[in-house]
């Protein structure tokens, strides 16, 4: 049978191994567990407030964007509605132009026609003129049985018809 | 029967510097602290910010101690979290290993649990002087008047030595009841069977008759108490029997199971609100060394 120590009393020895011990298992505890758990929470902590911050800003840049294509669109939509009104515009002038045009075409055909038909007119009624003169010669030399000299009267009946004529 | 309470078992003793003795103590926390460290090593390996289980399980330990410490001792005294740790595993576990059977209580020895107090005391020393100097520390002994002087160098002594005695008090003292009621039992155990056996076990075929009845009637009457105290009669009668017939001789039987249910309190419960009472006691000394940076 060995020895015991007595129940209560302190031995130095086992007092200082235990001290180192102790020592041993804190500087342990320190370096492999406490302090690399604590910084991975710490880094963990730091990559959630990264990730949130990131999101933020990201949110921002997607509304500036809805923002900006918002402006766009609309402009957009002012530019065409512009377009349309100037094409109108434009449109509508060059129909009253166009218009103006025809109407002067047609004014000035009108005017054409008249000449022509008034022209066409004349010749006729002095055709007409001759040939009742010719014809009036003819019968007048009919009536008094003997030909008249028609270099004499030609002026005479000339200005029989032509009074005739003109009322 | 003799009970003898004696404190560690001396394994050997290294014949150096007047003779290192080995003792239980030693041993014990030799274990104690390979197994914590490979512990905090092996928990605190392939660390990631995406957390395992078990990483998951560490992280919450360590969170529960660090809160633990800030809100016994403030937010600027959190580095003192591997501190307490250290403290409060190595006296739960110094403690446990008394369940081992073959390993006794590494804190049922003074020599551990005045080393302990007095580090606890050391650093408050310390925190001390550095607070207020050397001429400081030894004028804070005289307030608030110079009477008080005894006093409060006994309260300061006192407090490392009742930690020291206080853990110590309860681990040892749940090993001495443990043992003297493992005597009480053996002692009690002799006397009852050879009480029942008597008359050639004639008493004891009687109980198991006894028992066997009690726990027919229990079929009909259901109540807890013909359901012990049947099976307790069957047992004693069992037992008084074997010893009529002289095949138990000197075997403790009342030892068996019994003292279980203590062991549960002065070994597990014990234990643990030691190791908690300890960390706890120093972290507010600790704490009270330690004054909020505002107010130093």
């Amino acid at each position: 049978m060995g020895q015991f120590e007595a129940l209560v009393g302190v031995n130095f020895w086992t007092a200082l191994f235990v001290l180192l011990n102790t020592l041993a298992i804190y500087f342990v505890a320190k370096k492999y567990l406490t302090d690399p758990v604590t910084k991975i929470i710490a880094k963990r902590q730091k990559e959630i407030e990264d990730t949130y911050e990131k999101a933020e800003q990201a949110e921002g840049e997607a509304l500036a964007m809805r923002e900006e294509c918002e402006k766009r669109l609309s402009g957009a939509r002012d530019e065409a509605s512009a377009i349309v009104k100037t094409a109108t515009v434009r449109a509508t002038a060059r129909t009253e132009e166009m218009m103006t045009a025809a109407r002067a075409e047609v004014a000035a055909l009108k005017t054409k026609a008249d000449q022509e038909i008034e022209s066409e007119r004349r010749k006729a009624a002095g055709e007409l003129k001759n040939d009742i003169s010719e014809l009036v010669l003819d019968i007048a030399g009919k009536v008094v049985e003997k030909e008249l000299d028609a270099s004499t009267h030609k002026s005479l009946i000339d200005d029989f018809i032509s009074r005739v004529g003109d009322e | 029967m003799n009970l003898n309470v004696t404190g560690p078992f001396i394994y050997f003793t290294i014949p150096i510097l007047g003779g290192i003795p080995i003792t239980q103590t030693t041993v014990s926390f030799l274990i104690v602290t390979i197994f914590l460290c490979s512990l905090c090593v092996i928990l605190g390996k392939d660390l990631s910010t995406r957390p395992g289980p078990r990483q998951i399980m560490v992280e919450k330990g360590i969170t529960m101690m660090q809160d633990m410490v800030v809100s016994t001792m403030g937010p600027h005294n959190a580095h003192w979290t591997p501190f307490i740790i250290t403290i409060f595993l190595s006296s739960i576990c110094g403690s446990l290993i008394g369940m081992t059977g073959f390993l006794r209580s590494a804190t049922a020895d003074l020599s551990c649990t005045l080393v302990w107090a007095l580090m606890v005391s050391v650093i408050i020393w310390y925190n001390n002087i550095k607070g207020s100097g050397f001429l400081g520390w030894i004028k804070g002994f005289t307030e608030p008047v110079a009477v008080m002087t005894p006093m409060n160098l006994i309260s300061e002594i006192a407090q490392p030595v009742s930690m020291a005695f206080r853990h110590f008090g309860n681990l040892a003292g749940g090993g001495v009841i443990t043992s003297v009621l493992y005597m009480a039992l053996s002692l009690a155990s002799t006397a009852v069977l050879n009480l029942i056996s008597a008359n050639g076990g004639l008493i004891a075929v009687a109980l198991m008759v006894v028992g066997a009845g009690l726990l027919l009637l229990r079929r009909k009457k259901r109540k807890l108490s013909l359901l012990i105290f049947g099976y307790l009669s069957l047992a004693l009668g069992f037992f008084g029997f074997l010893q009529a017939m002289g095949w138990l001789s000197g075997v403790p039987v009342l030892a068996f199971g019994i003292p279980a249910v203590l062991s549960c309190y002065f070994d597990i419960f014990s234990g643990a609100v030691q190791a908690l009472v300890f960390s706890l006691l120093s972290m507010v000394y600790i704490s009270g060394s330690c004054p909020p940076p505002e107010e130093a």
